[in-house]
């Protein structure tokens, strides 16, 4: 992940900190008045699934807020400015997501949970195929899968959070105290005091709120950050385009632009200074070649420091701006700004592997790439991604648990229409804001996950409403807790519900039930937390990978259980595992096969997609390979045959 | 206002057929809702292929969106939305999701 770092004013920071500080306080009231509303209902159905009484506007937006989680606000804005108009294309199929997600199973789904009862996924499993081995199959899958997906979200969290703070009284003091006390004992030394603040706050935040409140307080926190989200993303779009000079001006500018080369650059002085000299992420470099004469512009990603008494920095991350990109923009005319007596050492610089000095590559398909020869977007990886999303969407448990728990279909058909019109209104902004955030905002190629707060924190301060900064950042924020709240209610349903319930004491009382759920909760969030201080690489790669497990084990056999009348308590299971198995197989062969984080893409299609096909053809097999259900079970769910 | 041919839980009891109505409606609305995914999808990624790639320096501007992006991908997600919320609104059976069989809820609350 790379490091954030700040490009606001100590002023916007703080004015920042308080808007934020706000949206924390309401985050925190509306778990107490969750928890009060809570009081004389059953525990079980209104703490997992909110008593079945969602209606239009709570439905569309905790459906929104779960399916967008953190990725949507840093990953995608990344992919948009590195790779420019292509990834309109890449995204394109959010168009039918909404159809496709709530369409396909909402009103089924919804009435089996209503007639059997069942408060979760295993819950529908289990009365469906009678079958107890086949739910805590599915309970186990989730949980595995759940935990694992949440550890990034945690930890992107909690740099959000940081990159937010960085001004803060408070954090500095927390900081300095936990930094002698990493000292003094020796533990996690090696981890960023800042960051490890950051996490322990977030951490106590969601964990606080979504014990106390439970599916309820989830569900108004999701209404409220829907609305975060989406009024972030107008309130971007009409600036970033104001900054730009409209839209038509922007594009033209970007038109003009060519991928810039990557590479690294240090700093030095002749002498050592008494004090450290601190050359600011984001400081444009002028320098002459001294074979050509030509102009050379250089752009810093990352901070540096030349530390007290010495003379050299470490080398950070810089974009090369080449051709006429130099001239494209907000790029200014004389661009020396480096402190006095601070030189740069340039280091070699690469040019992008496909699209470099291609003028208006950023306009069209596939789309410039540094690392892929054949360019971001291949006409097989558009295909496979306009089935992806829609699939992977309507697979998604976190997803299906809340189509168990709209108040009726007419629910349903208003909140597909809504949500149609939400993911519109925020996807296809995202594409134009960042597109045009190469105007505004260019040289940010080589660390281009900072790109929204980066951009955040720059048109608030240019449109004189340093508060602005705070309720911007909070999205990918408020996106980040939607999804880690979602998840941590479904872990404790598994573990508590599907397998301590329905396992080993169905006969326990309500209060032990409360009492299991709430200590779950706080186990879950203790164990993920102390998985995110240290968390493995390649967080991006495990969030694609869990998400992506996580539909394809459950999409097919959920689909057939509540389609097809033959489908058998085997079929299910071989849907699940076999699903599951070639989705992992092909992460790991292109593991071994690429020495790197990158999957097995046969055909140029996603694992997903193999998954899927492969758990159909194991799910029909193994239903027809095994005895069929019991006539009794069938009519239960599908009638008698007329 | 559902199309007459969409037959309520409580209409389908009445007429004497006994199969899961929601079942049925269900069934039929996601094979229509696959439908109209494979048409957005042929209409997206078709036109994007034949117009959006390529090497050519100059690209038309619509609205100051790139041409094949405005027809290939504006024009069609607009489209989408228009098709999403005619089909939820006036086409997917307005079912009754609780019928009189509905088993002990266990632990779920009263309020439908």
């Amino acid at each position: 992940m790379t490091k954030l770092l700040l490009a606001a004013s100590p002023a916007t920071s703080q004015s920042a900190i308080i808007t934020f500080g706000l949206y924390t306080v309401v985050v925190l009231a509306l778990a107490w008045f969750s928890h009060r509303a809570r009081s004389g209902r059953s525990f079980l159905g209104e703490y997992f699934l909110g008593s079945r009484g969602l209606g239009v506007l709570a439905f569309t937006m905790t459906f929104g807020a779960t399916s967008a989680s953190a990725g949507s606000f840093a990953g995608v804005p990344s992919l948009i400015y590195t790779h420019g108009w292509s990834v309109a294309l890449w995204i394109s199929s959010y168009m039918v997501v909404p159809l496709c997600a709530m369409g396909l199973l909402g009103k089924r789904l919804n009435q089996i949970s209503r007639k059997t009862g069942a408060i979760t996924l295993p819950d529908i499993l289990r009365e469906r195929f009678n079958s107890p081995r086949l739910a805590v199959l599915a309970s186990l899958l989730l949980v595995f899968l759940l935990s694992v997906y949440l550890i990034p979200q945690f930890k992107l969290a909690s740099l959000i959070l940081k990159q937010l703070l960085a001004e803060s009284h408070s954090l500095g003091m927390l900081t300095t105290w936990l930094t002698t006390l990493q000292d003094r004992t020796g533990l996690a030394t090696t981890v960023d005091a800042e960051y490890l603040v950051c996490l322990v706050f977030f951490s106590f935040l969601v964990v606080i709120y979504t014990t106390f409140g439970g599916f309820r307080a989830v569900v108004w926190t999701d209404v409220l950050q829907g609305f975060i989200m989406i009024g972030a993303v107008v309130v971007l779009l009409v600036l970033t385009l104001h900054q730009a000079d409209g839209l038509p001006a922007a594009t033209a500018e970007v038109a003009k632009q060519v991928p810039p080369r990557l590479g690294q650059v240090h700093f030095f002085t002749e002498q050592p200074a008494p004090q450290a000299i601190r050359i600011p992420s984001e400081t444009w470099i002028e320098l002459k070649d001294d074979l050509t004469g030509q102009r050379r512009l250089f752009r810093t990603n990352e901070g540096a420091v030349i530390p007290a008494d010495a003379t050299i920095s470490r080398r950070v991350k810089t974009v090369e701006l080449i051709g006429p990109s130099q001239h494209s923009g907000q790029v200014p005319d004389r661009a020396d700004s480096l402190p006095e007596n601070v030189r740069p050492v340039i280091h070699e610089f690469e040019p992008y592997a496909f699209g470099a000095e291609q003028v208006s590559g950023y306009l069209r398909c596939p789309g410039p790439s540094p690392t892929n020869p054949a360019g971001f977007l291949s006409l097989g990886l558009a295909i496979s991604i306009f089935v992806y999303w829609p699939l992977s969407g309507t697979g998604q448990p976190g997803n299906m648990v809340r189509l168990m728990a709209f108040r009726t279909s007419r629910t349903l058909k208003r909140s597909i229409a809504l949500l149609t019109l939400y993911f519109g209104v925020i996807y296809f902004s995202l594409v134009i804001i960042f597109c045009s955030a190469r105007v505004v905002l260019p040289g940010l190629d080589h660390t281009p996950d900072r790109i929204m707060p980066v951009l955040s924190f720059q048109i608030s301060e240019a449109a004189q409403m340093p508060w602005l900064a705070g309720f911007l950042v909070a999205a990918p924020f408020a996106a980040a807790m939607s999804t880690v709240d979602s998840f941590m209610l479904m872990i404790s349903s598994s573990m508590v519900r599907d397998i301590y319930q329905r396992n080993i004491n169905p006969n326990v009382p309500e209060k032990r039930v409360k009492r299991m759920s709430y200590a779950c909760m706080i186990l879950i969030g203790l164990i993920v937390t102390a998985g995110a201080v240290n968390p493995p690489r390649f967080m991006q790669y495990l969030i694609v990978f869990t998400g992506g497990g996580l539909s394809v084990s459950f999409l097919v056999p959920v689909t057939m259980a509540l389609y097809w009348p033959r489908t058998t308590g085997l079929g299910a299971a071989a849907a699940m595992i076999a699903g599951f198995v070639v989705y992992l197989g092909l992460y790991v062969a292109g593991y071994i096969i690429y020495g790197s984080a990158r999957p097995l893409n046969i055909l140029e299609l996603d694992p997903l997609i193999w998954g899927f096909a492969v758990s159909f053809i194991a799910g029909v097999l193994g239903s027809r390979l095994s005895q069929p259900p019991p006539e009794q079970l069938v009519t239960r769910f599908f009638g008698k045959a007329s | 206002m559902d199309l007459p041919e969409h037959q309520t839980a409580a209409e389908a009891q009445a007429d004497g057929s006994s199969s899961d109505a929601v079942w049925k409606h269900s069934l039929r609305e996601a094979v229509e809702i696959l439908v109209v995914w494979a048409v957005f999808m042929v209409w997206t990624v078709g036109y994007s292929y034949c117009y959006g790639y390529g090497s050519d320096a100059h690209i038309g501007l619509v609205f100051g969106i790139p041409a094949w992006a405005f027809w290939g991908i504006a024009v069609p997600w607009g489209t989408a939305t228009l098709v999403s919320i005619t089909f939820a609104s006036w086409w997917i059976a307005d079912d009754q999701l609780v019928d009189g069989s509905a088993a002990d809820d266990q632990g779920v609350g009263t309020r439908d």
